[in-house]
């Protein structure tokens, strides 16, 4: 009986530093912030993405691999940047607003949008590493908010370096910002379809 | 036999959809292409090297594309100066204002820095709905590139492109339809190497080819030339194909195909005329002339130097050539050895390697030259260095009770004077004799003297190069075997002169 119990024990802490280790590593972390289930986003608004950093362009450069990620996902239907610009010019916004409820009700009757995306890019350089290598890092705060209420739906933040992705001696390292930014928002993408983006059914 | 009838009409259908996916499409819909936005430009940066770039490789897949003039004037007219997004009303209106389908905006993410990168982030919309279609980012950097051994590995921003575009454009092709991009060009020909350039007939060639293939890849590949095929074998490790053949061995330009052999269901395609090489089996056909110097029999002498002059019976383009020039004992003194064409003359001023004058003698000029197939051909001159008259000896001597002077040179290797001067006089300064020539050696009678002749003369000659010998108030020698007297021998007679 206590063979049986410490097996158990062992099991379930190896399952546990499993998967702490991978959300460790992954640093992904996303928060289901309403009641409200993302199931019922079918068509939403990526909104530019406000800019932490010193690099003047980086915050256009992941706003536009973000938004050509969602629309390769198939998730939603998504509103051209051209529309959402159009919008902030409408609203006299800048990039990373801070919505009202005019503003969620102007998305909703012009663009027909459930949803909207509003993205912070909160770091991006390049990191040294040993032997004078250096790779490059983003973290990126990417929201969802639901129009109707204007409530968040989701909340993810997610950091990564180009050798997360290294697989033997230097393959696999990513030394591009684009391509770290493409695997950042994949992987926000893939879990927040795990989460029901993507599940319209109208 | 239902179930067999019906394997039969889904093979053939099959069939047909290949057909049809293989075949070029009749009513191509046209492709418009915005100047994409390059954020290392700034905000409202464009890259139009890039969007040109972009488009080529679009027309390659057989996309027929609106005209660059006409997407700019409708961006003009629109007062558009974005050109990263579009918004729906205007993604239609273009749609509708040149005829196109299917429209593609992007962003050039990255190009240049330190670690040279390149990437693009590209969206594809349907004109009818304005909405987006396809979207895809692809970005790499040099280091990123790092294979193993170096081998194929870019070098410069310029070969990343080609990865970017293929993989953006081969995403692209997958999700648009056959109208929009023609599945009959799934390839892009980077480079084709034949090496040699120019070959000996009959000699090994060899072909190395970097090709892209957009999905998948043919089962083979061949070399076509008159002599027919030669496969080649696919180097991963340089990510290229490479095949050797015999060149043929009549003389001539010959041009390469490469012919893409597909599996069943799609025809082979030829490349024609993608790459040439050519036959040269004759040699250059070199010989020597030698300018500036004096031909005597088989050597061609000279005193300062010689002018080098090659000639070559072909005017094929030469890859090195090499001169040499020997002694006498075989021993190599002058060595040239250069890469290109044959200068059109040169000059030997008799100066060995170590650019000291060279002695008087007999010189081997050898010149070596190879044409760009590798064929020999030489050519060799002797020539004769004189750089200084030969010297001469005057001696006194008495035969049968008469004197002599005897005139001579003092080597018999070189050429001797061929005109000269002699003047003796005696010790008092008394003119005995004064005696022209042309040949040597000499023996000129001496006027009677009394007792032993003991004279003084002045010699002048020089040869037939211009070389000039002077010898002013020498002594004549005596044999010898003969000591010169003393002047304590008491004189027979009284002398004429003091």
């Amino acid at each position: 009986m206590i063979r049986m119990l410490t097996s158990k024990w062992l099991l379930a802490g190896c399952l546990l530093m499993l998967g702490t280790g991978c959300s460790l590593s992954n640093d992904l972390m996303t928060r289901l912030v309403s009641k409200k289930s993302p199931r019922e986003v079918c068509r939403v608004a990526v909104l530019p993405f406000e800019n932490q950093t010193r690099n003047l362009e980086a915050a256009t450069l992941a706003y536009r691999i973000f938004y050509g990620e969602l629309i390769a996902t198939d998730l939603v239907d998504i509103v051209p940047e051209g529309d959402v610009r159009l919008f902030l010019l409408r609203n006299r916004l800048r990039s990373g607003p801070v919505l009202n409820a005019n503003h969620f009700e102007d998305l909703a009757r012009n663009l027909g949008v459930d949803a909207v995306v509003t993205g912070t890019l909160v770091e991006v350089g390049m990191d040294s590493r040993s032997g004078g290598e250096s790779v490059p890092f983003v973290a990126l705060q990417l929201d969802l908010y639901d129009v109707q209420s204007g409530h968040r739906l989701l909340s993810s933040f997610h950091r990564r370096w180009g050798d997360d992705y290294r697989r033997t001696m230097h393959f696999g390292v990513v030394r591009t910002l684009s391509g770290v930014v493409t695997h950042v928002s994949k992987e926000i993408l893939e879990d927040w379809e795990d989460k029901g983006v993507g599940d319209c059914k109208r | 036999m239902i179930a067999t009838g019906q394997k039969l009409i889904r093979t053939a259908l099959l069939a047909v959809v290949l057909l049809c996916c293989g075949a070029p499409s009749l009513h191509a819909e046209r492709v418009a292409v915005v100047p994409l936005a390059d954020l290392s430009l700034g905000d409202n940066g464009v890259n139009q090297s890039v969007t040109r770039e972009l488009s080529s490789r679009l027309e390659l897949l057989g996309a027929t594309l609106v005209p660059e003039t006409e997407v700019v004037e409708f961006l003009s007219n629109n007062r558009l100066r974005g050109t990263g997004y579009l918004d729906t009303f205007t993604i239609k209106k273009m749609g509708h204002d040149l005829d196109c389908s299917l429209l593609l905006l992007g962003t050039v993410t990255e190009i240049g820095g330190t670690d040279p990168t390149f990437g693009i982030a590209l969206q594809a919309y349907n004109t009818e709905t304005g909405k987006a279609i396809w979207a895809r980012t692809s970005a790499t950097s040099l280091r990123e590139q790092v294979k193993m051994l170096g081998l194929g590995q870019p070098e410069q921003v310029a070969e990343l492109k080609p990865l970017v575009f293929d993989e953006l454009l081969g995403s692209l092709r997958k999700r648009v339809s056959t109208k929009i991009m023609p599945l009959n060009r799934l390839y892009q020909l980077d480079r084709i190497e034949i090496s040699p350039a120019f070959a000996k007939g009959g000699s090994e060639v060899e072909g190395v080819v970097k090709i892209r293939f957009i999905d998948t890849l043919p089962e083979r590949i061949a070399v076509e030339t008159s002599a027919g095929p030669a496969y080649l074998f696919r180097d991963a490790a340089a990510d290229t194909y490479r095949g050797r053949w015999r060149a043929p061995l009549e003389e001539g330009a010959y041009q390469v195909s490469l012919r893409l052999e597909w599996k069943s269901q799609r025809a082979p395609e030829r490349l024609l005329n993608v790459a040439g090489y050519e036959v040269i089996s004759e040699s250059p056909g070199l010989s020597i002339e030698i300018k500036k110097g004096v031909q005597t029999g088989e050597v061609i002498a000279f005193r300062d130097h010689i002018l080098i002059l090659p000639r070559l019976t072909r005017t094929k383009p030469m890859t090195r050539w090499m001169l040499e020039i020997k002694n006498e004992d075989g021993e190599v003194l002058v060595r040239e050895e250069h890469e290109g064409n044959l200068p059109e003359r040169m000059v030997w001023d008799g100066r060995g390697g170590s650019r000291s004058r060279l002695a008087n003698g007999t010189y081997e000029i050898i010149l070596h030259v190879w044409d760009l197939a590798g064929n020999h051909s030489v050519d060799a001159r002797l020539v004769a260095l004189q750089a200084s008259a030969l010297p001469v000896t005057v001696t006194t001597f008495n035969e049968n009770g008469k004197n002599f002077l005897r005139v001579e040179s003092v080597s018999e290797k070189g050429f001797p004077l061929t005109s000269w001067t002699l003047d003796a006089t005696s010790r008092q300064g008394e003119s005995l004799l004064r005696v022209e020539g042309s040949d040597l050696p000499v023996k000129i009678e001496l006027p009677p003297m009394e007792g032993e002749p003991d004279l003084l003369y002045n010699f002048e000659g020089s040869d037939f190069l211009g070389n000039r010998l002077r010898l002013e108030k020498k002594e004549a020698l005596r044999p010898a075997n003969e000591p010169k007297s003393t002047s304590s021998a008491p004189a027979k007679a009284w002398v004429t002169d003091f």
